[in-house]
């Protein structure tokens, strides 16, 4: 129970960091072998599409190169529901969480952005808790402009 | 140095087609004429043959506004037809895509073939008195071509062949689509809050490339950028001399180099911008096509696709999917930017911040000429019989 309530902690920072945009704590919390995806079923031609998939390095790439972009203004804001404990093993733990994501522009208007699940994989070692595989899957999938971070 | 209002709202100086009245991209009265003389009577890509893999798959899509089913029939065929049943016109699929042996309108459950024939009206003897029979009752067809994989509709019955229209512009894709067949890996949209025009001129404007982290790292640095010729096919349709892209530029990617599409040389990229509104893009390993749907005049729902052969293996495809999102997925590093910009023009257009724009880059025919726009605009002009430049 201490542990899939600290797996939920986790994932709540993880989303933090993110929102913040402080990348370097969001890798402080995640297993060097982690992998990222982000993908969404599309009816249209009945796959599920995958929209980025990386490894820790080329999550770090991303946010190094982030600088150099035109993004949107404004703030992203998640919010991570209670999970649902999928599998627990021994070391690691499997769960879904509903997610959304507010997007507020500068003119201080809010919106829905996305909305989906996060697929996790948890990995405690050495009495620390790393995210070690994320499947972000979409409900939303016009997502306007995009976006250069990942949700 | 900087202009008073007066200065600043006159009618630029530059020959007409060398700038445009921004009024095009956000008037009511222009945009419901582009859908009667332009959307209405152009050919539009609408999906690929690989979405209609089977006899009686169908995909539904807009046409000009119209909502048109596409079904691939017993004999092989693809036809197209509008999605709107001939008795009161209930939506017939209200899926993205199905298969259906027969297309029942839900509404009085009447029912179509593949070739848009009426199969059974629900108690037809109701119909004895006023002479309705199944015959007069088909669905409306709408003219639809296939080339190289790509499927294609016009709601102009008396419209020319899709190859004459297209002018031999696919040249650069000839090679590449005909070597063996492909599919699509890729598929999502947006609707976007700028003119469907707006939109195009991202793919055929080259100079907005510096806006662009990627491409200046990647592509306007490499050899031969700027000694590329714009490809005028007519029709409105545009294309460019291949060069090689240097994606290991970009700190993060690797040159692609390996798995190139058939003909497809490293790090090769070529582009083709159909008239109206429907760009194909071959960078090396994997292909994008993006074709828009006008909404209104200042909102837009655009479709992206990547293809890729039938034939790869796990790997390779990861590979081409891992190249297609870098760029033009949702989370891509150029297509964000793209929308962004172009949304931003369409605020500043909304409010007559922006009256006019200027088109009048001259590298002669090269590089980032704005040949290719002008070349677009001045088909724009002919289907309106209006100037882009001095629409009214």
């Amino acid at each position: 129970m201490k542990d899939i309530l600290e797996a939920y902690g986790l994932v709540s920072k993880l989303a933090d960091a993110l929102d913040q945009e402080s990348f370097d704590d969001f890798m402080s919390l995640c297993s060097e072998d982690m992998v990222y995806k982000i993908s969404a079923f599309s009816p249209e031609i009945a796959k599920e599409t995958v929209w980025l998939k990386h490894d820790k390095k080329g999550l770090m790439d991303i946010f190094k190169g982030l600088p150099r972009h035109i993004r949107m203004e404004g703030k992203f804001l998640r919010q991570v529901g209670m999970p649902t404990i999928k599998e627990t093993k021994r070391g690691s733990i499997e769960m879904s969480s509903p997610f959304t994501v507010i997007y507020t522009d500068m003119d201080g208007k809010s919106r829905l952005f996305a909305a989906g699940n996060y697929l996790d994989t948890i990995k405690k070692a050495d009495g620390k808790l790393s995210l070690s595989k994320r499947t972000v899957k979409l409900h939303t999938r016009d997502l306007s402009s995009g976006c250069h971070v990942p949700l | 140095m900087s202009r008073n209002a007066r200065q600043y709202e006159a009618r630029p100086t530059f020959a007409p087609g060398q700038y445009v009245d921004n009024r095009i991209h956000s008037d009511q009265r222009i945009f419901e004429e582009e859908v009667e003389k332009v959307l209405k009577k152009t050919w539009k890509f609408v999906c690929h043959e690989s979405e209609l893999p089977n006899a009686y798959n169908f995909r539904t899509t807009n046409l000009a506004g119209q909502s048109i089913i596409v079904i691939r029939g017993k004999d092989g065929k693809i036809r197209s037809f509008l999605n709107a049943c001939p008795h009161r016109g209930s939506v017939i699929a209200r899926q993205p895509r199905g298969t259906a042996k027969r297309l029942t309108c839900m509404f009085h459950l009447w029912s179509f073939d593949y070739k848009g024939e009426c199969q059974s009206i629900t108690r037809p003897e109701g119909y004895a008195a006023c002479g309705l029979d199944k015959e007069s009752v088909g669905l409306r067809e709408v003219r639809t071509e296939t080339t190289l994989g790509l499927v294609f509709a016009n709601l102009d019955d008396d419209c020319v062949p899709l190859q004459e229209y297209l002018k031999g512009a696919l040249e650069n894709a000839n090679s590449v689509l005909e070597a063996e067949p492909f599919e699509v890996f890729h598929y999502h949209s947006a609707v976007i809050k700028a003119n469907w025009k707006l939109w195009h001129e991202t793919n055929v404007d080259l100079y907005h490339e510096w806006m662009h982290a990627v491409n200046r790292q990647t592509g306007i640095r490499a050899e031969g950028y700027f000694d590329r010729n714009f490809i005028n096919y007519g029709n409105g349709h545009l294309s460019m001399d291949p060069f090689r892209v240097a994606y290991e530029n970009y700190p993060g990617w690797s040159a692609r180099n390996e798995n190139e599409l058939p003909s497809l040389t490293p790090g090769e990229f070529r582009f083709i911008d159909l008239f109206p509104n429907t760009t194909i893009v071959l960078r090396a390993t994997n292909i994008r096509i993006d074709t828009s749907t006008p909404i209104s005049p200042t909102e837009t729902l655009v479709e992206w696709r990547g293809i890729a052969p039938k034939s790869d293996t796990d790997e390779v495809r990861e590979m081409r999917i891992q190249h297609h999102n870098e760029l033009w997925g949702p989370f891509g590093r150029n297509l964000s930017e793209d929308i962004i910009a172009v949304e931003g023009v369409q605020r500043s257009i909304n409010a007559q911040s922006s009256l006019y724009s200027l088109h009048c880059r001259d590298e002669g025919g090269k590089g980032q000429d704005d040949g290719g726009s002008r070349a677009y605009y001045g088909e724009w002009s002919k289907y309106m019989k209006r100037s882009s430049s001095a629409p009214f």
